[in-house]
């Protein structure tokens, strides 16, 4: 009998061993988890944000017209939480900035091309 | 007895081992993938950003070109970009071209005559052409041919 609660012991501190060592590195591969999902948040967002510029900047350089670019600012922003914001830097010259909670994601010059051709 | 307790106290661990593996192999796999990810996207703004800043300097060379050549005027070099020129039968054509990167750059074409100027082609070339603009003459045009839509 004494044998057998000895063994019941050792087996219950191997146990209680293991997982600790598993809450620990189950802790930290959470950390790993939550990292990547943020890394591929700033991604999806960057994309976002590239695609938005791209647009608005390809809407300018054919038609050369900022007041289209004003409702699709709207309506872009609304659903992604992102802002794009232009100001026309010269004549026939736009610059384009995408931001999130003021934070400058992307932004970009381009220059009306409808004139040329 | 003596059995059923080994393979209890073994068993356990062994599985928990195991658990642990997985969970930092994926872990591992879903940070390597968000990360390669994310270079994605750094590359491809980049690329955007490129792309739209050569353009621009395209832009504004051929705005100084028209300007310039109307006043007989044949500038070799607008912003760092040098100029080419050649003597057409009706005027001089020009070609230029804003670097993109390394590898690839905006070729641009066009022509100077007595009707003023006028641009042929506006594109990226490099590695991956890619034809944005270019204007055909009506001989070059091939009409497709005709396609079965409706059969009798």
């Amino acid at each position: 009998m004494p044998k057998k609660s000895k063994s019941y012991g050792a087996s219950m501190i191997e146990l209680v061993v293991a997982v600790l060592i598993f809450s620990i590195a189950a802790a930290l591969c959470t950390k790993i988890f939550v990292t990547a999902m943020q890394i591929s948040d700033e991604s999806q967002e960057l994309t976002t944000a590239v695609l938005m510029a791209e647009s608005a900047a390809e809407i300018y350089r054919a038609k050369g017209d900022i007041s289209e670019l004003e409702d699709f600012c709207v309506s872009e922003s609304h659903s992604k939480a992102l802002i794009l914001s232009y100001k026309e830097k010269k004549s026939g010259h736009l610059a384009i900035q995408v931001s999130k909670e003021e934070r400058i994601l992307f932004e970009i010059e381009v220059a009306y091309g409808g004139g040329l051709k | 007895m003596k059995t059923r307790k080994s393979l209890g106290v073994g068993s356990v661990s062994l599985i928990l081992i195991f658990c642990l593996l997985c969970l930092t192999i994926f872990a591992l796999l879903t940070l390597s993938s968000a990360r390669v990810e994310n270079t994605m996207a750094e590359k491809y703004a980049d690329s955007i950003k490129r792309f739209y800043s050569a353009d621009t300097i395209a832009a504004e060379v051929y705005s100084a070109l028209s300007k310039q050549l109307p006043k007989g005027e044949r500038p070799g070099e607008i912003d760092g970009i040098e100029i080419m020129y050649e003597e057409g039968e009706k005027g001089v054509n020009f070609t230029f071209s804003s670097p993109l990167d390394a590898r690839r750059a905006i070729a641009v074409s066009g022509s100077y005559t007595e009707d003023g100027i006028k641009l042929k082609s506006w594109n990226e070339e490099g590695d991956s052409v890619l034809d944005m603009w270019v204007e055909l003459e009506p001989d070059d045009w091939e009409p497709f041919e005709e396609l079965p839509i409706i059969k009798d």
